[in-house]
């Protein structure tokens, strides 16, 4: 179903709503969603960098379930490394 | 095995939206270190869609475009937006719990399904608050 589509099943109900309040509800709902049902996954690569500890991470990324290091499995630190580093 | 010992001498963490990859050590003073090597680096996550936008050009989903969620489930998020827009009218009241209890139940539905393989066995169990 597109987003055109969606629109005309809200106005059926709300002819008075405007497009841009349904889209601001189809934003909120499309959020909870992924965010509750964990339903999307996704795998991205990146290459490290010698002495840089820190990458970005997507802004669309809820959770990370797992890392791999040259397509072997790392294990999750257990808190903050002890020293701190801003690399 | 080298290779597979090198890489298992690391570990991640998140902090401030980051990802830190380090390098453990047991000979150094300081436990862990930053990598030392160039290394692929590979993420598992759970992400969320795009937003939905105006026009059907730029990053999200245009007017004729659909979610990455399943076709299943698109009209469930007009269940929302409708609840939404009948909560604003004391009286439809009725109308907007009606929406809003449907809204719920594909969400629990969506839920479960997202716990199940493509083979229909459990993949991992994860707790929720349905």
């Amino acid at each position: 179903m597109t987003q055109a589509q969606m629109i005309e099943i809200i106005r059926m109900h709300h002819p008075d709503m405007g497009e841009t309040e349904a889209r601001l509800y189809l934003n909120k709902a499309l959020k909870e969603f992924c965010r509750e049902t964990e339903i999307l996954s996704g795998t991205t690569t990146f290459s490290t960098v010698i002495d840089q500890r820190y990458y970005d991470i997507d802004s669309n990324v809820i959770k990370i379930n797992r890392v791999d290091i040259n397509d072997y499995e790392i294990s999750r630190l257990s808190g903050l490394p002890e020293k701190t580093d801003g690399s | 095995m080298a290779v597979k010992t090198a890489a298992q001498n690391h570990a991640w963490f998140i902090k401030d939206n980051k990802i830190g990859i380090v390098k453990t050590s047991s000979t150094s003073d300081v436990s862990v270190t930053s990598p030392s090597t160039v290394d692929t680096v590979r993420l598992h996550f759970i992400k969320r869609d795009e937003d939905f936008i105006s026009s059907d050009t730029g990053t999200g989903i245009g007017m004729e475009e659909s979610p990455a969620i399943p076709a299943e489930f698109h009209e469930t998020l007009t269940h929302y937006a409708v609840a939404r827009g009948y909560e604003k009218r004391p009286d439809m009241i009725n109308n907007a719990i009606y929406f809003r209890n449907l809204w719920q139940q594909e969400l629990n539905k969506a839920k479960k399904e997202s716990d199940i393989n493509k083979d229909g066995t459990s993949y991992f169990i994860r707790g929720y608050d349905f």
